[in-house]
């Protein structure tokens, strides 16, 4: 569906070896090109998303990798922002959490999130959990032009 | 709380004698004392008395027998004061009369003011301490609620954050193991084996303490639940269990019981998977059956003809993490999740020793 097109993906997630394995799953899972950018909290990833200060020169990411517990504005803000920005709504945003919290859950769907996942503590599953991502938003889904 | 034990301490006259007769016996005779004198002397001595009674009658009840017999006295002293000052004749037998009248009402009055006293100081004392204790224990059933949610949560907590930094670990062990295995030397595989293993069985634990801290967490009120129903849907559940191990597994009369249908659920489930998996080599057959053992209990057996518990560890097998059988897999807490989920449906879990072999689980539920 998005042939040849590069993929940016943006990872809000403020744990490195998190973020370190994600990036070697993605590299094990992706089929598409796809070009992770990181962010480490939610203020960060709100100026990438907003282009703002070091961000200045930010490609709009194609996908949002959002984790919920994050230092100072935490994921669920985030989301909450994201989804109130007329310019970023529509950009597809996948919350990939431990949480296990019902609530979270309802909070996120109220809050229009595209889908939420808790990650799977097996290696393996969560590279399955990865391919599905993959698979689904980035060779599926009809992303939205930048 | 009573009155009896109060009221019956010993008097003088018997205590319901005294209370039933007494005063009235007192204000007839001074009544007809009264009476005569109206009718046949000086109608003055009669309203003069009538009008030191009432005061002796007051003073008796408020402060007790000795200032009603005191009072009766000081009238008495006032009368005659009274009489003399008038110049009004009253005979020795009007005075024997009065003194006896002024006497019994001051005595009798203020001996039942003091009885009713002691006895409203008594009921007093008692529901005081009674509220005291009951102060007392409602203090301690929120403390043991309030350690055993912050134990819950507790539980909750630590397992929920000890899984993020192992998921850390055993990503990146499997990781390791996968790129690097067969690039390392023999004993750095085995090395990975032994920590993949470790997280595993950490990640087991971790699981059943998750899961152990949720039992008892119920998200509704008591509803009736129906516990054929609810054996059916966990025979569903269990299907490919019982299939696997050629399991008869039969329902006798269950009946509808009061609870967390989702608790219920589990409860049975656990019971019966443990049925199938504790078995020796006949066919397992496990009997789900009940019986009322009160109007508002209902005692439920899971038999089966397993492997049997040691009497020894009939106690033990509830708590989180006894295994009383050995190489079987699992963590250990099926039967601490029952034992709680039937602690929090206020009932009883236990297990007996069949003679035909295995054994039978029994646990009771509010009907």
């Amino acid at each position: 569906m998005n042939n040849g097109r590069m993929i940016n993906i943006l990872l809000v997630e403020d744990n490195p070896a998190d973020v370190r394995l994600t990036q070697e799953a993605l590299k094990e899972a992706a089929n598409a090109t796809t070009r992770l950018h990181v962010a480490g909290d939610g203020a960060k990833a709100l100026q990438f998303l907003r282009r703002e200060g070091e961000h200045g020169g930010a490609p709009r990411p194609d996908l949002v990798l959002l984790d919920l517990n994050l230092p100072g504005i935490d994921g669920r803000e985030v989301l909450k922002n994201i989804k109130a920005d007329p310019d970023l709504r529509r950009i597809p945003v996948v919350v990939l959490t431990t949480s296990p919290s019902e609530d979270d859950i309802i909070h996120a769907y109220d809050q229009h999130v595209n889908s939420y996942i808790r990650k799977p503590v097996d290696l393996d599953r969560f590279l399955d959990v990865l391919r599905a991502i993959d698979d689904y938003w980035l060779g599926s889904v009809s992303l939205p032009p930048r | 709380m009573s009155l009896d034990a109060a009221s019956r301490s010993p008097g003088l006259l018997p205590e319901s004698l005294l209370r039933r007769w007494a005063i009235p016996l007192a204000l007839a005779l001074f009544a007809a004392v009264t009476a005569v004198r109206f009718a046949v002397t000086d109608a003055r001595v009669g309203s003069i008395t009538l009008l030191f009674i009432v005061p002796i009658a007051l003073l008796a009840i408020a402060e007790g027998t000795w200032a009603g017999l005191a009072s009766g006295g000081l009238a008495l002293v006032l009368l005659a004061i009274w009489a003399i000052v008038r110049d009004v004749d009253i005979s020795a037998v009007d005075y024997a009369a009065r003194a006896i009248a002024f006497a019994t009402t001051g005595g009798l009055v203020g001996l039942y003011a003091d009885r009713a006293r002691a006895t409203m100081r008594a009921l007093q004392e008692r529901e005081e301490t009674l509220a005291a204790v009951s102060t007392q224990l409602r203090e301690r059933a929120d403390e043991l609620e309030r350690s055993n949610a912050d134990l819950e949560r507790f539980a909750y907590v630590a397992s929920h954050d000890l899984a993020e930094p192992l998921r850390t670990i055993s990503g990146f062990t499997t990781l390791l193991g996968r790129r690097y295995k067969g690039r390392l030397d023999r004993e750095a595989d085995e090395f990975i084996g032994f920590i993949e293993d470790g997280t595993r069985r950490m990640q087991a634990l971790i699981r059943a303490l998750l899961d152990l801290s949720r039992a008892g967490q119920s998200d509704g009120r008591p509803e009736r639940v129906d516990l054929a129903a609810a054996l059916a849907d966990v025979l569903n559940s269990l299907h490919a269990q019982i299939r696997d191990q050629d399991a008869t597994v039969r329902a006798e009369g269950l009946p509808v019981v009061t609870g967390d249908a989702a608790q219920l659920r589990q409860l049975l489930q656990n019971l019966v998977a443990n049925a199938v998996k504790f078995r020796t080599e006949e066919r397992p057959v496990v009997v789900v059956s009940a019986r009322h053992v009160a109007d508002d209990r209902v005692e439920v057996s899971v038999a089966d003809n397993g492997i049997g518990v040691p009497p020894d560890q009939a106690e033990r097998i509830f708590q989180p993490f006894e295994r009383a059988a050995a190489g079987h897999e699992g963590a250990g807490i099926g039967l601490a999740v029952c034992a709680r989920i039937v602690a929090t449906h206020r009932g009883r879990i236990w297990v007996e020793p069949r003679t035909e072999g295995g054994s039978v689980f029994r646990f009771t539920l509010p009907a």
